[in-house]
C-alpha cells in the first residue's frame, strides 16, 4: 500500500481496523515493534492504548527515558513526568477521548520518524485541572502533537493545544485560566528555552531540520512563502495565491474564517496583538494524498512585542511575546482548502503575566 | 446514506446509523460539532423524541456528488411543518461527516405548544446544543476588483454541467449581489420558496424580493460567502453564510448567519427552494434574535 492510500485509510478508518490494521506492512520501521505497519499506525495505536484504554504506564514502553516535551506552558524531559501529567489530565477529564484526525509524517535520517498528529478530544471536566476547579462541563479541543520517534519510542515532542477554545466551552474566562496557571512556578529550563526561542524567532533563524525530499521541496517553499508573505510581510492581497476562494481556516479560541476576505480579516486582527511579529517555520512534513491532494504539517514560532487589542490587557503592552504553533494544511489543486492552526492562548497570556519571555535586546 | 437518517426517524433504527458512524465521525447540529458515541447517542435520542411530535417524515429533495449526499426533510403534523437539511459524507457504508441544519424555531413552537399551551413564543428548546465558541473578526466586505471572492464556478465540482453552473451563478448573483431584477428570470409564479416554514409569495408572507430586501436592509455591511455547492442536473445544496452587523438592544454587533439552501430546477427556472436557518443556534450564539 502506498503512502497515498495510507492517508486515505486514516481518514476513513473504523476503530476495529485502527486497533488491528488490515493493511500490510509498508514501512521498514527499523527498531519498532513488528506489529506496527507504518508510522501512522504506530502513532494512532499507542495514543489509543495510553489515553483511551487508560494504559498510562504504556508511556514507559513508548517514550524514551529522557524525552524533552515542549509546550508553551511548561517543559518536561522525563518519562516519569509524562506519566504523571497523563494521569493528572485523565483524572481531571476522565472520559477524554482522543480521535485521530490526521497523521502527517516523514522518515528522516538515522532511522528517525517525525510525526505530526492532529487530534480532536472530547472531555468532561470532572476534576481540578490546569485551568482551575472542575466545572462539570464537556468540551472539545484540537491538539497537534509533533513527535520524533526512533526504536519504538518517542524521544522528542512539541505539544500544541487550543486551550482557549476548550475553556470557552467549560465556562472559564481566559484571564482566569491564565491567572491560575501563572501562579505556578516554571522551571529554569523552560524559561531558558522560551527566551532562546523568542530570540531565535525574532532573528528569523529557523531551527535546524533536515532538508525535505526532492518531491516535497515545492511544498516546503509554499509553506515558507505563506509565513513570509502573509505573516512577515503582511501582504494580504497574496491570500489568493495560497487559499482556495472557499478555503476554511480554524484558528484558536473559536476563530473560524471561510474565504479570503474573512481569512484576511482574521489574520489582521490577530497580528494587531503583535504588530511587529515575525514567524519562522521550524519544521515541515508532507503527506501525499490523492492526485491533487497533499497534506502539510508545519511547526512554527511567532515572536514580537505584545499590543493589547482589549484594554484589560494594556498592562502587557510592549512585552516580549512568543507563540509556539502548529498548522495542518489540506491542499487541493495547489492551494489550501482547509487549515487547522493550533496554539495555546491560555499559556501565552500566562507567560505575559509571568513577564516571559525575557528579552535580551541587542 | 440519507436512508440511515430516514430509518432513524421513521423506524427508530439507531443501530444502522450507529454501525455507519466511525470513531472519528463528526455530527453538526445546532452549530456544534459532536464527536464520539456518547454525544452521538444523545443526538439520536433527541431526534427520536422530536419524531414523536410529528406524524410524517418526507424526503422532499436530494442531491449527490462524489462522496457527498444531501437532502431536505420535512417533518409534518396537522398544524406544523418543520424542514431540516442533512449533508452526509460517506464511503463504503461509513459516514465520516453528518451535518444538519434545522428550523429550530418551528420545532420549538411545536414543543412549547404541546408542553405549555398559551405559553409565550419563546424559541428555547431544552435539549438544543450550545453552539461552538466563535470569534468573529472584522473585515472589508466590499467586493474590490483586485481581491478574490468565491463564485459558483470556484466552488462547484468541475464535472457539473454548464447549465447547472449558469443557473446557480444567476442565483448567487441575486442573493449575494442584491440583484432584485434577476428574481423574475429565476423564479416563476409556481416556484415553492420557503424560509424555514414560511412560504414566500403567498398571502400574508413576503415576496421573494421583499425577503431579499429584508436581508440587505437588516443585515448591515453584509458579506456573503459560499462554503460548498453540491449539484447535479436538477438539484443543488448551497451552503453559505452571511457575516454582517446587526442592530440589537445592546448596540451594533457582528454576527454570522449560516445558511443551507436546497434548490431544485428545471428549464432554467427554480422549481423549489428551501432555506433552513437555525434560529435558536443564532440566538444562543449572539444573544439576539434573528431580525426577520
Amino acid at each position: 500500500m502506498s503512502e497515498t492510500s495510507i492517508a486515505k485509510t486514516v481518514y476513513w478508518q473504523p476503530l476495529h481496523d485502527m486497533l488491528d490494521p488490515a493493511r500490510s506492512k509498508t514501512q521498514t520501521l527499523a527498531g519498532f515493534d513488528e506489529e506496527f505497519v507504518d508510522l501512522a499506525d504506530y502513532i494512532l495505536r499507542i495514543t489509543h492504548r495510553i489515553w483511551e484504554q487508560k494504559n498510562i504506564g504504556a508511556c514507559y514502553d513508548y517514550y524514551a527515558d529522557y524525552c524533552p516535551v515542549h509546550t508553551l506552558g511548561g517543559y518536561a524531559d522525563s518519562v516519569d513526568v509524562v506519566v504523571q501529567n497523563t494521569l493528572k489530565t485523565i483524572a481531571a477529564f476522565p472520559d477524554r477521548s482522543l480521535i485521530g484526525e490526521d497523521v502527517i509524517y516523514r522518515e528522516e535520517a538515522n532511522d528517525v520518524y517525525y510525526s505530526s498528529h492532529r487530534i480532536t478530544s472530547i472531555m468532561t471536566n470532572k476534576g481540578p485541572s490546569e485551568f482551575g476547579a472542575p466545572t462539570g462541563k464537556t468540551g472539545r479541543v484540537t491538539t497537534i502533537a509533533d513527535c520524533m520517534c526512533r526504536d519504538n519510542k518517542i524521544f522528542y515532542e512539541w505539544l500544541m493545544r487550543d486551550n482557549s477554545f476548550l475553556i470557552a466551552q467549560l465556562g472559564i474566562e481566559l484571564d482566569d485560566a491564565a491567572a491560575f496557571q501563572a501562579k505556578f512556578p516554571v522551571s529554569s529550563t523552560f524559561t531558558q528555552w522560551l527566551n532562546e526561542e523568542y530570540a531565535r524567532t525574532c532573528a528569523n533563524e529557523a531551527s535546524r531540520w533536515e532538508a525535505l525530499p526532492e518531491q516535497d521541496k515545492p511544498w516546503g517553499d509554499f509553506a515558507k512563502s505563506w509565513a513570509d508573505q502573509i505573516f512577515n510581510k503582511r501582504m494580504f492581497n497574496k491570500l489568493s495565491d495560497f487559499y482556495k476562494p472557499n478555503a476554511s481556516v480554524q484558528w484558536p479560541g473559536g476563530r473560524q474564517a471561510t474565504g479570503n476576505a474573512a481569512i484576511g480579516g482574521m489574520f489582521i486582527k490577530y497580528l494587531a496583538s503583535c504588530p511587529d511579529a515575525n514567524m519562522v517555520v521550524d519544521h515541515i512534513c508532507v503527506t501525499h494524498y490523492d492526485d491533487n491532494r497533499v497534506n502539510i504539517a508545519l511547526r512554527w514560532g511567532l515572536a514580537g512585542h505584545y499590543n493589547a487589542t482589549q484594554s484589560k490587557y494594556a498592562q502587557f503592552n510592549q512585552q516580549p511575546h512568543y507563540i509556539l504553533g502548529a498548522t495542518h494544511f489540506e491542499i487541493e489543486d495547489g492551494v489550501i482548502a482547509k487549515e487547522f492552526t493550533v496554539f495555546d492562548e491560555v499559556a501565552a497570556l500566562a507567560n505575559l503575566m509571568r513577564k516571559l519571555p525575557q528579552a535580551t535586546e541587542a | 446514506m440519507l436512508s440511515t437518517i430516514q430509518q432513524l426517524l421513521e423506524k427508530q433504527d439507531t443501530q444502522t446509523l450507529t454501525a455507519a458512524l466511525l470513531h472519528s465521525s463528526r455530527w453538526l447540529l445546532g452549530e456544534r460539532l459532536h464527536y464520539g458515541p456518547i454525544q452521538q447517542r444523545g443526538l439520536m435520542a433527541n431526534w427520536l423524541d422530536i419524531t414523536t411530535h410529528f406524524e410524517t417524515v418526507e424526503l422532499c429533495a436530494k442531491v449527490q456528488s462524489g462522496d457527498v449526499e444531501a437532502g431536505v426533510f420535512c417533518l409534518s403534523s396537522a398544524s406544523t411543518t418543520t424542514y431540516f437539511i442533512v449533508e452526509c459524507e460517506h464511503r463504503n457504508g461509513a459516514i465520516k461527516q453528518l451535518l444538519q441544519w434545522v428550523d429550530s424555531a418551528s420545532l420549538a413552537g411545536r414543543y412549547n405548544t404541546k408542553e405549555a399551551p398559551g405559553d409565550d413564543n419563546s424559541i428555547s428548546l431544552p435539549f438544543w446544543p450550545e453552539p461552538d465558541p466563535l470569534q468573529l473578526s472584522e473585515f472589508d466586505p466590499q467586493l474590490h476588483l483586485m481581491t478574490t471572492h468565491a463564485g459558483i464556478n470556484d466552488v462547484v465540482a468541475s464535472n457539473t454541467s454548464d447549465k447547472s453552473k449558469a443557473l446557480l451563478s444567476q442565483w448567487w448573483q441575486v442573493w449575494q449581489g442584491f440583484d432584485t431584477a434577476g428574481i423574475k428570470e429565476l423564479y416563476s409564479d409556481a416556484t415553492h420558496i420557503s424560509v424555514n416554514n414560511q412560504v414566500l409569495n403567498k398571502e400574508d408572507s413576503p415576496s421573494v424580493s421583499s425577503w431579499l430586501t429584508q436581508l440587505e436592509g437588516k443585515l448591515h455591511r453584509r458579506y456573503c460567502q459560499l462554503e460548498q455547492v453540491i449539484a447535479d442536473e436538477s438539484n443543488a445544496l448551497v451552503r453559505w453564510r452571511i457575516d454582517a452587523d446587526l442592530k440589537t438592544d445592546n448596540g451594533l454587533i457582528r454576527v454570522r448567519l449560516p445558511l443551507a439552501t436546497m434548490l431544485t430546477f428545471n428549464e432554467n427556472k427554480i422549481t423549489t427552494e428551501y432555506w433552513v436557518v437555525d434560529s435558536i443556534a443564532f440566538e444562543k450564539r449572539f444573544g439576539a434574535p434573528l431580525p426577520f
